[in-house]
């Protein structure tokens, strides 16, 4: 799970000069395989595509689009269809609980993906907690949002990433609910 | 493998060593959060930004949160009361189409195909001071425009054109508003009517509202002021083609055939004057000009009027009579937008003149002599030119340029001195008189608020520098090489508001919370602009909190206090006779009085005298369209608003019954309107009603929105900016007469879009 948390983080922040380095050293790439190992899945391949080409995809998919943004990054969108619901105020009571906080530097909403991405990467010690906030809040986000990242993201970086990482917390939930039966 | 860590999150120490908290977890994620009114709620003085009326307002605040905002007594634009508008306003911050962080154009996209890249802030900031500072050097500071609207435009229209040398700075508040009205109110009394109309509403007993929205451009004082003028038994005369909400609760509506208001306005004079009912001391006390008008108005009888107006003689001569039985306590009050047929000037100055003539400038009942608060300015070395974007409050003072500086780019197009918005798009195009090549846009939407949008377009192609500072996405946001996402106005400080009024006032604009996303206040944006541009020293002050702070010290106050306080109201002096006790007199024009005859109109070869001229005629099948505004809407800022637009999510086309009948439409139908230049605007519904003359329609404006990144607001209704491709410049005051254009109805689907209400639905399941 926590790997599943760092690649979320990574793969949704506003790319930078850290995304390239994990690019370049393959590191990303790497996850994504072994996390594939994990739950028996294909990995994907990743494309290769220069930092520039992921900000002006990133800033369209999930910034700023004059035909409309096709995926708000936040998970609350996807619970509530709208910002700071009923899910946002769960999400927020939940970091609380696990005694998280939203970074000063963080300019961006506490539910975007990148945020929970890493939430779920720092609680590695509470396997509950990061088990609920992928099933609940992220995996939500994934299915709603990974259909439309095929259709609009013009890299496919990111719509291979939310579509491999649905399918894991497909898994993931199947694992969950197996568990909980009698 | 090891992934680079992100910091976006902290665990905190009390997190460490928790004791498993699964359990808890699964608790705390079906829990239903508590009220926000049982937290610990903090209260913020502030002040709406949803309309310009700008009420002082009490936000009730829960860390990042607004959850409620109300007027307060002590502010006399709310007076502890809040139109929808106000109420609904604060689900702005919290819009998930916001503008949440800087933007750059990408490099070899097209202006218009709205290709982004994220940038900090230093970036973009850096990257526009770049470019500014390379066209200063290639055309001179003048080839950059500034154009704002809003509480926070000061600093962009204002004080960082006049630092930077640049004249041209406009608000399409004057030439797309006010500015016949207050132009005419300076050659008329020599005074401003200003942004809080001067209407003594509680004390008048006859009122004229001619053109006056009253009740749709719901101003909330005034709207207070107003019932309860009808409450204490005021007499109301509505003048408007329309049955408007205004119509609905008057004495008299006179539906006047448009553009004909300066020939009725004549006749009443006429019979004021034949009958000798015009206050006759106070027009020999007040005023110049008197034995030229009675000349003038002679032939103008109410037949005369009625043939023109289609206004019966006597119904003309009823309402004269009746202001007069009434007067000084009679009033016709100036409305704000005054920019219709292009002789607007005119039509205001015959306003004013018959307001003279009932005696009721500075009078009871009539008008007050508004006065602004004393407030200082911010101690700065002199600014190379003098602010000069004008505002409600009319033309500026300053004409001629200082040497090495260039006069505006519209000097000489008309008499006024303040700028034309409109007037500066064509130089952008033809670089006459000189290159205009940069813009800033800061809070106004130039393809709802100028009219020829094809026009503006063209423009926009053409420039070296676009910069949008704004909240939304909108259509002309979408253009720009730099969008700059602004805090809104729960998010931020402001310049101190000062408020001419019977009791001038200053009002204070406080954070509710932190700004929401990568945003930053106008004046930090400002600041560190000019810090790029080498003008540091025109902003000496460390932060917005000094420079307020320094401002309230010179009214005895300080910023903390004035935190506490929210408004600081001072004395006035709203009644002629408090001047004449100080042996003076409040008028500001040459004469020292009110100028029914203007010497200073005839010596720049304008008549002296309101002069009728009857308006064009609609082409043969063509309405005239007319417009207007919405009580829950404020011009085209506030269609992606989820609780205003439940209360009205578009706008329909009114139309006369017997027309629609003739037309084969049936009420609900939708239609397309085309203009006179082929434009084609809707779907939007036919509203079949009896409430406007067959030679009109009327839509409200701002809707019609057709930027897709406004999820509520777009394709929902028609623009009646769109369908203004054409305009008539008002010669005195520079005002662009929007109301020379037409459109004829051809049936439409009705549009495939989801209900609002079926979207918030979806939002609140």
């Amino acid at each position: 799970m926590q790997l599943l948390g760092w690649v979320t983080a990574a793969a949704f922040a506003p790319p930078k000069a850290a995304l390239e380095q994990d690019l370049l050293a393959g590191t990303l790439q790497a996850a994504l395989d072994e996390m594939a190992k994990t739950y028996g899945l294909a990995p994907p391949k990743l494309p290769k595509t220069d930092l520039r080409a992921l900000q002006i995809a990133h800033t369209s998919l999930f910034v700023s689009n004059p035909a409309g943004l096709p995926c708000p990054p936040y998970v609350g969108m996807a619970l509530d269809e709208r910002l700071f619901g009923l899910g946002f105020e769960r999400l927020m009571a939940l970091y609380r609980l696990a005694g998280l906080e939203v970074s000063p530097d963080w300019r961006d909403l506490p539910d975007h993906l990148a945020a929970v991405g890493e939430a779920i990467a720092l609680l590695g010690e509470k396997p509950e907690l990061a088990r609920t906030l992928a099933l609940e809040y992220l995996y939500p986000w994934l299915k709603r949002y990974a259909p439309v990242l095929q259709e609009a993201d013009p890299t496919g970086f990111y719509s291979s990433i939310a579509v491999f990482l649905s399918k894991v917390l497909e898994e993931v939930n199947g694992e969950t609910r197996a568990a909980q039966l009698p | 493998m090891k992934l680079e860590r992100r910091s976006f999150l902290k665990l905190s120490a009390a997190a460490v060593g928790a004791v498993s908290v699964g359990g808890a977890a699964t608790l705390v994620s079906r829990a239903k959060a508590a009220p926000w009114y049982t937290q610990e709620v903090r209260q913020v003085f502030s002040i709406c930004e949803n309309c310009f009326w700008r009420c002082g307002i009490k936000a009730s605040v829960v860390g990042n949160r607004v959850y409620k905002v109300e007027g307060y007594k002590e502010n006399p634009k709310s007076r502890g009361m809040l139109c929808p508008r106000g109420q609904g306003a604060p689900a702005q911050t919290y819009d998930p189409d916001r503008l949440k962080k800087p933007l750059i154009r990408v490099e070899g996209s097209e202006r218009g195909a709205g290709q982004y890249r994220e940038a900090t802030w230093e970036e973009a900031l850096d990257y526009i001071a770049k470019k500014m500072l390379s066209l200063k050097e290639q055309y001179g500071p003048e080839s950059i425009a500034f154009f704002g609207h809003g509480t926070g435009d000061g600093w962009f229209v204002d004080f960082l054109p006049a630092a930077w040398g640049s004249p041209n700075a406009a608000k399409p508040s004057v030439s797309l508003c006010t500015a016949p009205r207050e132009v005419a109110a300076q050659y008329t009394f020599g005074r401003a009517i200003g942004g809080h109309e001067p209407i003594d509403w509680p004390n008048t007993r006859y009122i004229v509202l001619i053109g006056h929205h009253i009740g749709e451009d719901t101003h909330n004082t005034q709207l207070q002021d107003w019932s309860q003028a009808r409450k204490n038994g005021a007499k109301l005369v509505v003048v408007d083609p329309r049955f408007s909400t205004a119509a609905a609760k008057a004495d008299r509506w006179l539906p006047i055939k448009p553009g004909t208001d300066t020939a009725l306005l004549l006749a009443w004079m006429h019979v004021l004057i034949a009958e000798n009912l015009y206050d006759k001391a106070y027009v020999q006390k007040y005023t110049v000009g008197f034995e030229q008008l009675a000349a003038h108005v002679k032939p103008y009888t109410p037949e005369w009027a009625e043939k023109e107006t289609e206004i019966p003689a006597q119904v003309i001569r009823e309402v004269a009579r009746e202001m007069a039985r009434h007067k000084p306590k009679a009033v016709l009050p100036p409305t704000r937008h005054t920019v219709w047929y292009g002789n607007d000037t005119q039509r205001m100055r015959a306003l004013y003149i018959l307001n003279a003539l009932l005696g009721n400038y500075g009078r009871e009942g009539g008008f007050y002599i508004a006065m602004p608060p004393y407030l200082e300015k911010y101690p700065t070395p002199p600014l190379p030119l003098e602010p000069n974007a004008g505002g409600c409050s009319g033309p500026a003072k300053a004409e001629s340029e200082p040497e090495g500086y260039k006069p505006r780019a519209d000097k000489g197009k008309f008499l006024a001195k303040s700028t034309a918005i409109q007037e500066l798009i064509e130089p952008m195009i033809t670089g006459k008189p000189y290159p205009i090549q940069g813009l800033f846009a800061y809070g106004i939407n130039l393809f709802h608020a100028i009219p020829n949008v094809p026009r503006t377009k063209e423009a926009l192609s053409k420039l070296d520098l676009y910069v949008a500072i704004d909240v939304l996405p909108q259509e002309h946001v979408m253009w720009a090489d730099v969008i700059l996402p602004e805090a809104t106005y729960l998010e931020r400080y402001d310049d101190l508001v000062a408020v001419a009024h019977k009791t001038p006032f200053i009002e204070l604009r406080m954070p509710a919370h932190e700004p929401l996303w990568d945003t930053k206040p106008g004046w930090w944006i400002a600041k560190e602009l000019g810090k790029r541009l080498g003008l540091e020293q025109f902003f000496p002050w460390k932060d917005i909190e000094e420079y307020l702070d320094t401002r309230l010290q010179s009214v005895g106050l300080d910023l903390e206090t004035m935190k506490q306080m929210g408004t600081m109201v001072q004395n006035g002096k709203p009644w002629l006779t408090d001047w004449e006790k100080e042996n003076t007199l409040p008028f500001g024009t040459l004469s020292g009085k009110i100028e029914l005859y203007s010497e200073a109109l005839a010596k720049a070869g304008f008549d002296p005298l309101p002069v009728y001229e009857p308006p064009e005629a609609a082409p043969e099948g063509f309405y005239r369209l007319l417009y207007g505004r919405s009580p829950v809407h404020t011009f085209a800022r506030t269609q992606n608003n989820p609780v205003l637009m439940e209360m009205e999510p578009s706008n329909s086309v009114w139309l006369n019954a017997e027309e629609a009948q003739r037309l084969g439409f049936k009420a609900g139908d939708y239609a397309y309107l085309v203009n006179q230049d082929g434009v084609r605007e809707g779907p939007v519904r036919v509203k079949a009603t009896q409430r406007i003359r067959k030679d009109a329609v009327y839509i409200t404006h701002g809707f019609g929105h057709k930027a897709k990144g406004m999820s509520l607001a777009n394709g929902r209704g028609a623009s009646d900016s769109y369908l203004q491709t054409r305009y008539t410049l008002d010669p005195i005051s520079g005002g662009a007469g929007l109301r020379n254009n037409y459109v004829k109805l051809e049936k439409a689907p009705a549009p495939r879009l989801k209900s609002v209400v079926q979207i918030l639905k979806e939002r609140r399941a």
